[in-house]
């Protein structure tokens, strides 16, 4: 209504006339007041003038009657007080002396300006002057004046209540029809189509245009609303089979959920409270009775879990985001604790408060498979024994941590492959074969097995396969768990070895007691035969006679064997032979006794003669001592057992004495080295030497015999052709089948000059040791002339003179180049400052140590500039390509390319020793920089060579790494490029 | 009286000891044997090759051990084989003693006599085994 026409023509317009009749209310009044003042004044005015006028009469007439008239007449017309004062001002001084009227005295005290209007008229007459005072009462006036405006407010009003009526119904006319067009339209809204809009003829055209619009819209509406409840019946039957679907689904649904042990819920922060699927109450175990508020619930989650939850849902709620939690829940109902997966999201509801909606289900029975595989697999992760996982076809999915430290493999390398891998080839074949069957039938099997390491360690295991499969029953693979047993293996082997000694043992003392048995029966028989035949009997025969205290018969051996103790007495000779009076009824047991260091067996029979005891001694003391020996033998068996353990405890002291003595070691490494190489270096000078010796004799016998004795026969003619011919010589090294061949076709040369050919040779051999293999003219002359012999031999001696001295000159300095060499490496021990070296000449020093070895089959190429500098220990660098070029000459027996290359990036110097010797294998490579470690055989090295070499290289803020194939064996040493090196 | 027919081969690979060898070998034996020099075990080899071919038998090996290539072992069981008579000196700057020890006890070799050597020594020597011959 507030925006209707109506109202936005009437109230408009009925403000405007309000306002205009308030603004003339106002404003009319104060305008009229002041008006009305001032004709009044003018009247006032004008009536003082005529009372003057009259007083002025009166007074010179003398008649005061017409005044008195007047002056009441206006007293009594109007609301007006009139008075005359006259004054007698002849001295100047002001004298009242009348006042008119005298019958209406002006009251003085009313005479205020405050409620008066007073009008003042002057008058001047004979007997004085005077003025006079006519007040009008100003409430009288405002009477008059209020009486005067009462129409016209009135009237005011009458037309302004007019105009608002006026504009009321027009208004009115306004909206109607366009309330009645409303109307109508609402009915359209509320789908009354049929209804006909009354039609008025006081409407405008484009109302009724408007109205006949409505009207087709109406129509057309209609004939919509028919057709959409067709389609809505439609829509309705399929309404009404999609909810039948869906009453299906929810069941099917509902079912999934008990089956998944799933329920959803929903939970309304705003007022605690949680609804659920039907499912939800029997899930938690909620009685109906708990109701649907949740802060009673709270006591069935694990208090533990509250705070964590608590957090979790506060994040969730705040950030309006998806939380997943577990938690344990102990149902109200049967106290049964479960573990529940709680998924939910977070909505945020019309009052903004958080609307939780979400599925939780019971995840006890996976929770504690997880729980029992973590267990599992942290088992199968951190045993000792190893654990291999293999699909069907052997190959390895997964092991666990101590095969990978057992054997020395890293995953990578042994995924995919199969356990082969492992098998060492001494392993026993049939138990390989046992393992095959079980495997290719899919069955569980145990076996003991060698196995080898990356690195070649063998190590006994055994081992445990089962074949693994799916809750389908498929077989997915082999699980094998392997529990190494090298050390209780080894124990077994000696136990078993010591048993084995034992049994043999045994069985011998066995079969030398059934030997020993065989003779003692054997015996026994040849006794009991000798028992008829005491006197021969080899063995003492006693007989006691018991009633009569006295040996009876006595047998020779028993004479020779017993001798004195035959002549004791008695009970003395009893008890030597260890019979005791009460067993004399024991006749079968038999006893020993020890007589004159022999041992005898004691026997006793009772003869037909009840008081007659015959005793037979045989000497046992031989199977006695055998029976000791036996013993002994078993106890020290028994003994090497025990010994075997502390084996083991001895070889770990070792190994501690062993790492203890390593520093020592480090030192003698260095002295061994120094010592082989001086062994070998010893070849290198004495060489030399020897040539230098050689040919010091060879001056001395050149001096005396090729010198000294010829120079005297010679003429100074053939001297200077001799001469000529040292001069002229040229010193070629050639090998004697290329002098051979020289020599030949030079004597046939000269033989052809007609000297004899064994002369002609002679001569050819000095020729061709001169230099000269072909017979130029001068020659020819010298052969011609007499002297020839002794000037070519003492040609040839200046040559060969000339020859020892180069001869002693090189070879000494061949010698002192070793020397000092040798002078450079052994130095080592002292410089300890880090020098500018000469990278070249510090490996040349290596090379010419190694000389000796090295000419023997190998070739270095250095490839190295003369001009690199390296900033180091250069003492402790000769030792580390010492012992680089002593391993590689040892591992190709002397016969090997070794390249010494050179490279230099920004920051490092790279430094590369190859050489084409023997592969180092890959087992083994890993650990060549290891201490003690060597290849070569017992006392040939510390094994400590190439771990110095590691360690100089360290000091050197180096590094060093090997890489070898069948071609090449490489060191690369890496050292960081100083300021000072090139 | 020279016997064109015998030979003594001198291996060394010094090439100054082999000169200086060569002049005490020259002077001490050149009038009776053929003197035959090698540097090292293949030039030697082919030495003994040559010789045989003109029927020229080595009586005597004086050789160093140690040798660029090959060591004299080769050496010897290669002219052993062609005479087995043949005297082997060893004239070595460094040898394992052990091992000289026992090719002397196996008859590999005869005579070992160490660099620096002394010429009278190695002269007499050489000297005392061509006698026996």
């Amino acid at each position: 209504m507030r925006n209707s026409i109506f109202t936005q023509i009437w109230v408009p317009l009925t403000a405007v006339t309000i306002a205009a009749v308030s603004l003339l209310v106002v404003y009319y009044p104060t305008e009229q007041r002041a008006l009305f003042k001032r004709y009044k004044t003018t009247e006032l005015q004008t009536i003082g003038r005529t009372i003057a006028t009259e007083v002025e009469h009166a007074l010179d007439q003398d008649d005061f009657t017409g005044l008195n008239k007047m002056m009441a007449s206006v007293s009594d017309s109007s609301n007006i007080d009139c008075s005359a004062l006259v004054f007698n001002n002849d001295n100047g001084t002001e004298e009242l002396t009348a006042i008119f009227p005298t019958e209406y005295p002006l009251d003085l005290s009313r005479l205020d300006t405050l409620n008066n209007i007073f009008v003042k008229s002057t008058f001047t007459s004979k007997i004085g002057s005077g003025y006079i005072l006519i007040a009008l009462n100003k409430k009288t006036l405002e009477e008059d004046i209020d009486r005067l405006n009462r129409p016209i407010f009135l009237s005011f009003l009458f037309f302004g209540s007019l105009i608002i009526i006026l504009i009321y119904a027009l208004a009115r006319r306004i909206s109607r029809p366009i309330n009645s067009l409303t109307d109508f339209a609402r009915q359209l809204q509320q789908g009354n189509y049929r209804l006909s809009l009354p039609m008025s003829k006081t409407r405008s055209v484009e109302l009724q245009s408007l109205q006949q619009s409505l009207g087709d819209l109406a129509g057309v509406l209609q004939a919509q609303k028919d057709h959409n409840k067709q389609l809505t019946e439609n829509l309705e039957h399929q309404v009404q089979q999609k909810t039948e679907n869906l009453q299906l689904a929810f069941n099917d649904l509902n079912t999934a959920q008990e089956m998944a042990h799933f329920a959803n819920f929903s939970y309304n922060t705003e007022d605690d409270t949680w609804k659920g699927s039907d499912n939800l109450a029997p899930l938690l175990g909620i009685p109906d009775s708990i109701g649907n508020k949740f802060r009673p619930l709270l006591t069935c989650i694990k208090p533990a879990d509250i705070a964590r939850i608590d957090a979790q849902m506060r994040i969730a709620i705040k950030e309006t985001q998806r939380f997943e939690i577990q938690l344990q829940w102990t149902s109200p109902q049967d106290g049964k604790t479960i573990w529940l997966d709680c998924t939910a999201n977070v909505y945020i509801g019309a009052n903004r408060k958080a609307i939780i909606r979400g599925v939780v289900q019971d995840i006890t029975t996976k929770k504690l498979q997880q729980e029992e595989l973590f267990i599992l697999s942290n088992v199968a992760k951190r045993t000792s024994n190893l654990v291999i996982l293999t699909d069907t076809k052997r190959r390895i999915q997964w092991v666990n941590e101590s095969v990978l430290k057992v054997t020395g493999y890293s995953m990578e390398e042994l995924i995919g492959k199969t356990p082969k891998i492992f098998q060492s080839a001494r392993s026993d074949k049939q138990e390989i074969e046992k393992i095959n069957n079980a495997i290719s039938e899919v069955r569980p099997v145990w076996a003991e097995l060698i196995n080898v390491g990356k690195c070649g360690r063998e190590y006994w295991i055994s081992i445990n396969i089962v074949p693994l499969f799916n809750d389908k029953g498929v077989h997915t693979g082999f699980m094998a768990v392997e529990t190494e047993t090298t050390e209780r293996k080894e124990l077994e082997l000696q136990r078993e070895q010591t048993i084995r000694l034992l049994e043999e043992s045994r069985t011998e003392i066995a079969k030398i007691n059934a030997e020993l048995e065989e003779k003692v029966e054997e015996r026994t028989r040849t006794i009991q035969n000798l028992a008829l035949f005491p006197q021969q009997n080899p063995n003492p025969v006693l007989e006691f006679d018991l009633r009569n205290k006295r040996i009876s018969y006595q047998n020779q051996a028993a004479i020779d064997q017993l001798g004195d103790y035959l002549s004791l007495p008695f009970e003395k000779i009893l008890e030597v032979c260890n019979i005791d009076r009460l067993s004399y009824e024991q006749l079968r047991e038999s006893n020993e006794t020890t007589i004159h260091d022999f041992t005898y067996e004691v026997k006793l029979f009772q003869l037909n003669e009840d008081n007659i005891l015959r005793v037979y001694l045989h000497d046992i003391t031989e199977r006695k001592r055998n029976e000791g020996q036996l013993a002994l033998l078993i106890s020290r068996l028994q003994k090497t057992e025990s010994d075997l353990k502390n084996k083991t405890v001895e070889l770990q002291a070792s190994l501690e004495e062993l790492e203890r003595t390593q520093s020592d070691l480090l030192n003698k490494e260095r002295l061994s080295t120094l010592g082989v190489l001086i062994a070998g270096i010893a070849h290198e000078i004495n060489t030399p030497l020897g040539a230098i010796k050689a040919s010091g004799e060879n001056l001395k016998a050149l001096f005396s015999k090729g010198l000294i004795e010829l120079i005297p026969k010679i003429t100074p003619a053939d001297l200077e052709t001799a001469m000529k011919l040292f001069h002229a010589a040229s010193f070629a090294n050639l090998s004697t089948i290329e002098e051979r061949k020289l020599v030949q076709e030079l004597t046939a040369e000269i033989t052809l000059l007609g000297i004899e050919p064994r002369q002609a040779q002679k001569y050819a051999r000095t020729f061709v040791q001169m230099g000269i293999y072909r017979l130029a003219e001068e020659h020819m002359s010298i052969l011609a002339n007499s002297g020839t012999d002794i000037i070519l031999q003492l040609a040839l001696n200046l040559i060969l003179i000339f020859k020892s001295i180069q001869t002693t000159t090189l070879s000494a300095d061949q010698g002192s180049k070793v020397v000092r060499a040798l002078n450079t490496f052994a130095h080592g021990n002292l410089a300890s400052a880090s020098t500018e070296f000469n990278l070249h000449e510090n490996i040349e020093t290596v090379v010419t140590i190694f000389w000796n070895k090295i000419k023997q089959g190998s070739v270095v190429e250095m490839n190295i500039p003369k001009d690199v500098k390296l900033v180091g220990l250069a003492e402790e660098m000769t030792q580390v390509w010492t012992n680089i070029v002593n391993n590689a000459l040892h591992a190709s027996g002397n016969r090997c390319t070794i390249r010494f290359d050179y490279s230099q990036t920004e920051q490092h110097q790279v430094i590369e020793v190859s050489n084409n010797g023997p592969q180092i294998p890959p087992s083994i490579i890993e650990r060549i920089f290891d201490p003690f470690f060597t290849t070569k055989a017992r006392g040939e090295g510390t094994g400590l060579g190439l771990n110095i070499v590691h360690g100089i290289i360290e000091k050197h803020k180096g590094s060093i790494r090997c890489e070898s194939d069948a071609r090449l064996t490489r060191f690369i040493i890496t050292l960081p490029l100083n300021e000072k090196g090139q | 009286m020279k016997r064109d027919n015998k030979a003594i081969l001198s291996v060394e690979d010094d090439q100054e000891a082999l000169n200086a060898l060569r002049m005490q070998l020259d002077r001490n034996f050149s009038d009776d044997y053929l003197l035959e020099f090698a540097q090292n075990v293949d030039e030697a080899i082919a030495v003994i090759d040559d010789l045989i071919a003109r029927e020229v038998n080595v009586i005597l090996l004086l050789s160093d051990w140690f040798m660029p290539g090959k060591n004299a072992d080769v050496l010897v069981n290669h002219i052993k084989s062609k005479n087995p008579n043949v005297r082997v000196i060893v004239l070595s700057g460094q040898l394992d003693i052990a091992k000289a020890g026992q090719m002397l006890e196996e008859r590999v070799i005869d005579r070992v006599i160490m660099k620096p050597w002394d010429e009278a020594e190695l002269v007499s020597q050489i000297k005392t085994f061509l006698v026996e011959q």
